[in-house]
């Protein structure tokens, strides 16, 4: 090879080398945080891990026996159905509301900046707050909720939204959807203010309504920013714990357990970490699935795209 | 929550690969090196400060769940009294809400940081003390086992050997309205039937006739055993009539609108504001009330838990807390048995029990607490034949509990009969015991 591009080739490993170096502290932080508590889970699956462990840390390897016992608990069918559910409905609507008042803050009237900022508080409350706040609300004869609908004669018996077990897992979803609008408003907003006007202004010279230029210049302008919202919100509401924890604790008879509330109780009422590791894995699994989906195409519309 | 991250696009299209696949082989060798690593007990051991032999006064950690007055209030009085009669030994006290206190107390077993005096919730120090984190009270002292009730002694004791003392009990009984009463002209009852008719009178408009809580959590099966232990059911025999008759008691009070469906969300703390507010004519609830009930409008009575049949004699399950002490080395184990002991102390019992609304299971200073407050005679004379819940259950209790919970809550609304709700239980806790 010539001399310059040996010196070139030099310079490129130096830099390289210099890259891996500041991603270095990044990477332990991550590591420490995130991969070894991961691989830690993933290890305590395969033992038989009660309270002494923690004290004495004797924790026998019983290789898939854990996973056996939850698969083998009926209980493990009802708490990924309502976990699917639980996703399936939350995303749906927090995404459709949460697109709508997108749309509707792009009109941009006076009050709109505040307005947005306001819309903005389910997301910021703690999650606590806002679960204790609903629990309240949605109390079968004390609740405001159930007032208010009285009062409107909407209704002529309270709902006993809480106690029921199909209206339970309704009531924990509604709840759930309202603190998820503002996270997908925000982000559909951002990508509706990044579409050029002149779209818009070259549809409607072509002669174009408003339901043909939504659909065929917003949402494939969009396309990206809808995935990762679907994405990433869907990966966020397979980990809810403390809106569910907080509102009927997995109750009524397990309608509202979902994989999360599952691992905690099997871990911390239990007491079998073993079986609470296990159950933890298996929700990872789901959600690595979904992730993976989510690189692919987040792959597939940046090459496509260009 | 992390902010939304698109691939940068070097990282995706560098020459046709990406930079993650070209170090392939370095990021498999870290992720298995690591998956080693995770299977070293590198990071379980923490070190204890050992206690400074001569040089000033020795500081004893301290943790409870007591964070929430009355509690509070009377703990910091009662260490502020043992640092002033121990002037070489301080309390450092750490203070975690209710759930928090088993998690810490495992994150700490495993790095052996626990604390020189461990409070505990009494179901709980079975599963500590049989792994060998607590050391046994004759290592530094006798106890005279005929001064204490029998039940609470039980809760501290594992084969055969004490590893701490209660702090206080209290157990379950029935508060009446007495306005209410008075007003229906009827007396507060003794038996199942009564408490049926009487709720199924007291029941109109905005008010339940009884109210009682069972949500998913170990509040239900803790409200469920007085009824279940006074029909002679028990929690291992779940699936036989009595246990089943105990839980057509409840159901039938649903049923008919004499108790509010809402009763499987309510805490114990729940059921109190709604008979503090009148919309329950009696309650089942337990003495740490009283200081709330004092400071209310209403007029209460208190009677013992209603037996299935005349001549039947009530049993309630015991709570409340204990003191422990984690094995550390012998002299710290030494300083700390101090203050557990000086809490023995009838004075010190009986101002920390009162203040909580508690009973000592230590008698004379229980005696003395009932002399001095004889609302609390019905709990005491319930404390004599109350049964710890760990007794038979032992380590097996907290699973045990949630399946009957659970099973409690399906019939309460409506999923199940109580008898085949109990008759799955039933199987349930089989397979959980191992039979």
């Amino acid at each position: 090879m010539k001399k310059s591009e040996i010196n070139r080739a030099r310079s490129l490993r130096r830099t390289q080398r210099y890259r891996l170096l500041f991603l270095l502290p990044v990477l332990i932080e991550v590591i420490l945080v995130f991969v070894y508590p991961l691989f830690n889970n993933i290890r305590m699956g395969f033992q038989h891990y009660t309270i002494a462990s923690f004290v004495n840390g004797t924790a026998p390897y019983i290789g898939l026996k854990n996973y056996v016992e939850i698969f083998s608990n009926p209980l493990m069918g009802k708490t990924v159905l309502n976990t699917l559910t639980f996703t399936v409905g939350s995303i749906v609507f927090q995404f459709a509301i949460g697109l709508l008042l997108a749309l509707f803050f792009k009109l941009r009237f006076s009050l709109s900046q505040l307005m947005r900022t306001l819309i903005l508080i389910p997301w910021l409350l703690p999650l606590i707050v806002s679960a204790t706040a609903f629990r309240w609300m949605f109390d079968h004869t004390n609740g405001i909720i159930n007032q208010f609908l009285l009062n409107m004669h909407l209704i002529t018996q309270p709902v006993p939204w809480l106690i029921t077990p199909h209206l339970a897992l309704l009531t924990v979803i509604i709840a759930n959807i309202w603190i998820g609008i503002p996270f997908n408003m925000v982000l559909l907003y951002g990508g509706l203010m990044s579409i050029p006007d002149e779209y818009y202004e070259a549809a409607s010279i072509d002669g174009a309504n408003a339901v043909q230029s939504f659909w065929h210049i917003t949402i494939p302008a969009l396309r990206e920013v809808i995935l990762i919202v679907l994405m990433l919100g869907l990966i966020y509401t397979l980990k809810v714990f403390d809106v569910i924890r907080v509102l009927t604790g997995g109750g009524p008879a397990n309608s509202t357990q979902i994989l999360s509330t599952w691992s905690y109780s099997l871990s911390f009422t239990d007491l079998s970490f073993g079986q609470g590791a296990a159950v933890g894995n298996v929700l990872m699994l789901i959600t690595l699935v979904f992730a993976a989906i989510y690189i692919r195409a987040i792959r597939a519309s940046l090459t496509s795209s260009r | 929550m992390y902010f939304p991250v698109a691939l940068p696009e070097t990282m995706v299209t560098r020459g046709g690969k990406s930079m993650l696949r070209r170090h392939s082989l370095l990021c498999a060798s870290i992720t298995s090196l690591l998956f080693v690593l995770t299977a070293l007990p590198i990071f379980a051991n923490g070190q204890k400060e050992s206690s400074s032999s001569s040089s000033g006064p020795i500081t004893l950690t301290y943790m409870d769940y007591w964070a929430a007055d009355p509690a509070n209030s009377a703990m910091k009085a009662y260490i502020a009294k043992f640092e002033a009669a121990n002037p070489n030994l301080k309390i450092e006290r750490t203070s975690v809400p209710f759930g928090s206190l088993l998690p810490k107390a495992l994150q700490e077993a495993s790095s052996h940081s626990l604390p020189d005096i461990l409070m505990l919730d009494n179901p709980q120090l079975q599963d500590f003390a049989s792994t060998g984190a607590l050391a046994p009270l004759d290592s530094f002292t006798t106890i005279d086992k005929s001064q204490y009730f029998p039940g609470p002694l039980s809760t501290v004791t594992y084969n055969g050997k004490l590893y701490g003392l209660p702090v206080g009990n209290n157990d379950l009984a029935i508060f009446y309205n007495k306005t209410m009463f008075k007003q229906a002209n009827l007396t507060p009852p003794k038996t199942w039937e009564e408490l049926l008719a009487d709720a199924k009178a007291l029941t109109s408009g905005n008010t339940y006739g009884f109210a009682f809580s069972a949500p998913t959590t170990e509040e239900a099966t803790w409200q469920f055993e007085p009824f279940l232990w006074t029909a002679q059911g028990d929690l291992q025999t779940i699936g036989d009539p009595q246990a089943i008759s105990a839980l057509n008691l409840w159901v039938t009070m649903i049923k008919n609108g004499w108790a509010s469906k809402s009763v499987i969300n309510w805490s114990q703390n729940d059921v109190e504001k709604q008979f503090e507010l009148g919309h329950a004519a009696m309650m089942e609830n337990g003495p740490w009330n009283l200081p709330l009930l004092r400071k209310s409008t209403v007029d209460y009575g208190i009677v013992p838990i209603p037996v299935p049949k005349a001549g039947m004699v009530p049993v309630a399950p015991l709570g409340g807390e204990v003191f422990t002490i984690p094995v550390s080395n012998v002299n710290r184990e030494k300083e700390a048995w101090k203050f557990v002991q000086m809490l023995q102390v009838p004075e010190n019992l009986v101002a920390v029990n009162k203040a909580m609304g508690y009973i000592p299971a230590y008698i004379p200073a229980a005696k003395q607490l009932v002399a001095e407050d004889p609302q609390l005679q019905v709990f005491m004379d319930e404390l004599k034949t109350g049964r710890a819940r760990t007794n038979i259950l032992g380590q097996n209790y907290p699973k045990v509990s949630e399946i009957v919970w659970n099973a409690i809550q399906s019939a309460l609304v409506g999923t199940a009969t109580p008898e085949a709700a109990f008759k799955q239980a039933q199987q349930q806790v089989n397979q959980a015991l191992g039979k």
